[in-house]
C-alpha cells in the first residue's frame, strides 16, 4: 500500500514537470512585453527599462528562463510581482483566506447535501422526491454559474436588499456582527457553488447507489433479518462510496475553476479573481504561480482519488 | 434487432441493413437522446429560420412605428446594430418581441445572431475534440503497446491540465496576434477559441474510444475482415468504428453544450468575442455590466 502511494507521488513529478514546462512556455512564446506597462510611463528612460529587463533577466532564451524559475520555486521563491512590486507568495497567501473560506465552504455543503439527496433518491426511485431532485440536478448541470449569479443578485441584492452585492474582505470573525455579515456576504457566492456541484454529486450518488441496491448481497442481508435501514446505510452505502469519494476528489479543481466565475461575479477578492488581474496586466510571474498552483491542485486530487480508490476498496490490488 | 420467425422465404422482403443503419436504430431507441438531438436540431433550425424571416418582420415593424429603417438593404447582421432610440430598455412589445438593451438594439435579432455564433461555436470545437479523440482513442485501442501507453500518458497529462486558467491565459495572450494574421477580430477569436476548447476536450472521447476498441478488436468480425484482406485503417473505420459509435455520439453531444457554456464563461470574464459580437454569453451577462433590468427604467 505504502509502496504504491509512493510510487504514485513520484509518478506525479513528472506530470507537473510537463505542465509546468507547458505553461511556462506559452507565457514565454506570447507576444507582449512584460514590461509594457512601464514603457507608457515617461519618467523611466529607455535605458532603465533595459536595466530592469538584464536585472529580471527577460532577454535570456525561455529554457534557461525556465529553469530559473524552477529552482527558485524549489528553494520556495516563487519571484517576484510586476504589477504590486512585492513577493508573488505575498499576493497569493492574502488571496487564499477568502477563496478557501467561500469556495471550501461551499463544497463542504454541497458534499454534505448532495449524499442524502442522492440516497433517499435512489431508495425511493422514480417517487415525487425522486423526480425533483432529478428536476433540480438537471437545472444545476445546464445552468451557468454566472447566470444563477445574476438572477441571485438581481432578486436578493438589488430588488430585497438581503445581501450586498460586493464582498468585504476586510471583515473578521471578531464579533457576532462581524461573524453575521461574513455570513450574509457568502451566501450568494456559496448558494451560486452549492447548486452547482450539488447537482453532479446527488446524480452520482442515485445511480451509484442505484446500481448496488440490486445486488444479491443486499437479499442476503435482509434475508438475515437486518432492518432495511441498516443495510442501506452499512452495506449499500459503503460500497457506492467507492465512485463517490472518487467524484468528490476529482471535483476539487474544477470548483477551484468555477470560482474563478463566481468570484469576479460577486467580487471576492479570492485566486480566481487575482488570476484575472493578473492576465489583464500581464504580470506573468503572477499568472505562472496560479497556473502553477491550479496545476498542483488538479494533480493532487488525482493523486487522493486513486488512493482512496484502494483504501475503499481491498479487492483494488497495487501492481 | 428484427422480428424472428420471418428467416428464409421472406430474406428478400427485408430491407438491407447497414452498420450506420444499426447504429441509428441504437440511438432512436435512447429516448433521452433522442430528445436531446432534436432540441438541438430545433434550436439550429430556429435560428437558420430566423437569420432570414425574422429582418422582413423587424424592418416592417420599425417602418410601421414610424423609425424606418436608413439602411439599403437590411440584413440581420446589420440589423443587430441598428440602434432604435426610441425603443432603449424597451419590455417586449409588438416592435421588439424580446425588447431592447440599453442602447435600442432589438434583443430578439441579437439573440438570432448570437445563436448562429455560439452554435457554430459548439458545433466546431465539438467535431475538433471528436475527430481528435476519436483518432487518438482509435489508434491507441487498435495498435496498444507502447504507441498506447505514450498516447494514454499524453491523455493522462491533458486531463491535469487546468482548463479554464489556461484557456483564459491563451486567448489573453494569443488574441491581437491571431486576429492581425486574419485580418477579422470575428474570425480570428473564433479560430482561436474552437481550437482551444476542442484541443482541451477530446480526452473523454480517447478514452471511450479507446476501451470500446479494446473489447472490439478482438471480436469475430475484426478476424473475418483481416481474412478478407482488409487493412488496418479500413478495420479501425469501416468495421470497428460504427459499432463504437453510441458512446461517441452522447459524448459528443455533451461536448455542444460545455462548449457553448465554456465560449459565454469566457465573454462573461471579458476575454471572449468583441463586446459588440452578440453570442448567447455575452447577452445573457449584459444585465450584469449595465445593472439594470426593463422593470427598474
Amino acid at each position: 500500500m505504502s509502496n504504491y502511494i509512493l510510487r504514485r507521488v513520484l509518478l506525479s513529478v513528472p506530470t507537473l514537470l510537463a505542465i509546468s514546462i507547458i505553461i511556462f512556455a506559452i507565457l514565454a512564446l506570447a507576444p507582449g512585453d512584460p514590461l509594457s506597462q512601464l514603457a507608457l510611463n515617461p519618467a523611466i528612460p529607455e535605458s532603465t527599462r533595459q536595466l530592469i529587463r538584464t536585472q529580471f533577466g527577460l532577454d535570456d532564451p525561455w529554457p534557461v528562463r525556465y529553469w530559473k524559475w524552477l529552482t527558485s520555486l524549489l528553494r520556495g521563491d516563487w519571484g517576484f510581482s510586476f504589477s504590486s512590486r512585492s513577493p508573488v507568495i505575498d499576493i497569493v497567501m492574502q488571496r487564499v483566506p477568502q477563496t478557501l473560506q467561500v469556495v471550501g465552504f461551499a463544497y463542504l455543503l454541497a458534499v454534505v447535501l448532495a449524499i442524502p439527496v442522492g440516497i433517499l433518491a435512489a431508495v425511493r426511485q422514480y417517487s415525487w422526491f425522486d423526480q425533483l431532485a432529478t428536476v433540480f440536478s438537471f437545472v444545476g448541470f445546464s445552468v451557468p454559474s454566472f447566470f444563477t449569479g445574476l438572477l441571485l443578485m438581481l432578486v436578493f441584492a438589488v430588488r430585497l436588499k438581503w445581501f450586498p452585492i460586493v464582498y468585504d474582505s476586510l471583515l473578521g470573525f471578531g464579533s457576532g456582527a462581524e461573524v453575521l455579515a461574513q455570513l450574509r456576504q457568502m451566501a450568494m457566492p456559496v448558494t451560486v457553488l452549492v447548486v452547482q456541484q450539488t447537482a453532479a454529486l446527488t446524480r452520482f450518488t442515485r445511480s451509484a447507489m442505484l446500481d448496488n441496491l440490486g445486488q444479491n448481497y443486499v437479499r442476503t442481508a435482509r434475508a438475515k433479518g437486518l432492518p432495511y435501514r441498516r443495510v442501506v446505510l452499512r452495506h449499500v452505502f459503503s460500497n457506492s462510496l467507492i465512485p463517490i469519494v472518487t467524484l468528490v476528489a476529482l471535483s476539487i479543481p474544477s470548483i477551484f475553476g468555477g470560482a474563478i466565475i463566481t468570484e469576479n461575479l460577486f467580487r471576492v477578492n479570492g485566486l480566481g479573481a487575482l488570476l484575472i488581474t493578473s492576465i489583464n496586466n500581464s504580470d506573468t510571474p503572477v499568472v505562472m504561480a496560479l497556473s502553477f498552483v491550479f496545476a498542483v491542485l488538479m494533480v493532487f486530487s488525482n493523486l487522493v482519488a486513486d488512493v482512496m480508490y484502494g483504501v475503499l476498496d481491498p479487492r483494488v490490488r497495487y501492481d | 434487432m428484427s422480428s424472428a420467425g420471418s428467416s428464409g422465404g421472406a430474406e428478400g422482403a427485408q430491407p438491407e441493413r447497414t452498420l450506420w443503419g444499426d447504429t441509428w436504430r441504437r440511438f432512436r431507441r435512447h429516448r433521452l437522446a433522442l430528445s436531446g438531438a432534436l432540441i438541438l436540431l430545433l434550436l439550429i433550425a430556429s435560428v437558420v429560420a430566423g437569420t432570414f424571416l425574422y429582418p422582413l418582420y423587424l424592418v416592417r415593424q420599425l417602418a410601421d412605428a414610424g423609425i424606418p429603417v436608413t439602411a439599403t438593404n437590411p440584413t440581420l447582421t446589420s440589423l443587430v446594430d441598428h440602434l432604435d432610440y426610441v425603443g432603449i430598455l424597451s419590455p417586449p412589445s409588438k416592435v421588439h418581441p424580446l425588447g431592447a438593451d440599453d442602447l435600442g438594439r432589438d434583443l430578439l435579432a441579437r439573440a438570432i445572431y448570437g445563436g448562429r455564433v455560439s452554435l457554430t461555436v459548439g458545433l466546431v470545437a465539438m467535431l475538433i475534440a471528436t475527430s481528435l479523440g476519436a483518432l487518438i482513442g482509435a489508434v491507441s485501442g487498435y495498435f496498444g503497446g507502447l504507441l498506447d501507453s505514450v498516447l494514454m500518458r499524453i491523455t493522462d497529462l491533458f486531463l491535469s491540465l487546468p482548463g479554464v486558467p489556461l484557456i483564459l491565459l491563451v486567448v489573453y495572450l494569443f488574441r491581437d496576434s491571431v486576429i492581425q494574421a486574419v485580418g477579422s477580430p470575428e474570425i480570428g477569436i473564433f479560430l482561436i477559441m474552437v481550437s482551444l476548447i476542442g484541443g482541451l476536450s477530446w480526452m473523454e472521447t480517447a478514452r471511450i474510444v479507446r476501451a470500446a476498441f479494446l473489447s472490439l478488436r478482438e471480436k469475430e468480425f475484426v478476424e473475418a475482415a483481416l481474412a478478407l484482406g482488409a487493412d488496418d485503417t479500413a478495420v479501425m473505420f469501416r468495421h470497428i468504428f460504427p459499432n463504437a459509435l453510441g458512446p461517441i455520439i452522447v459524448a459528443a453531444t455533451l461536448g455542444v453544450g460545455n462548449a457553448i457554456i465554456t465560449e459565454s464563461v469566457l465573454s462573461f470574464l471579458g476575454v471572449g468575442f468583441p463586446p459588440d459580437t452578440p453570442t448567447w454569453g455575452r447577452l445573457v451577462t449584459l444585465p450584469s455590466c449595465s445593472g439594470i433590468s426593463f422593470q427598474t427604467r
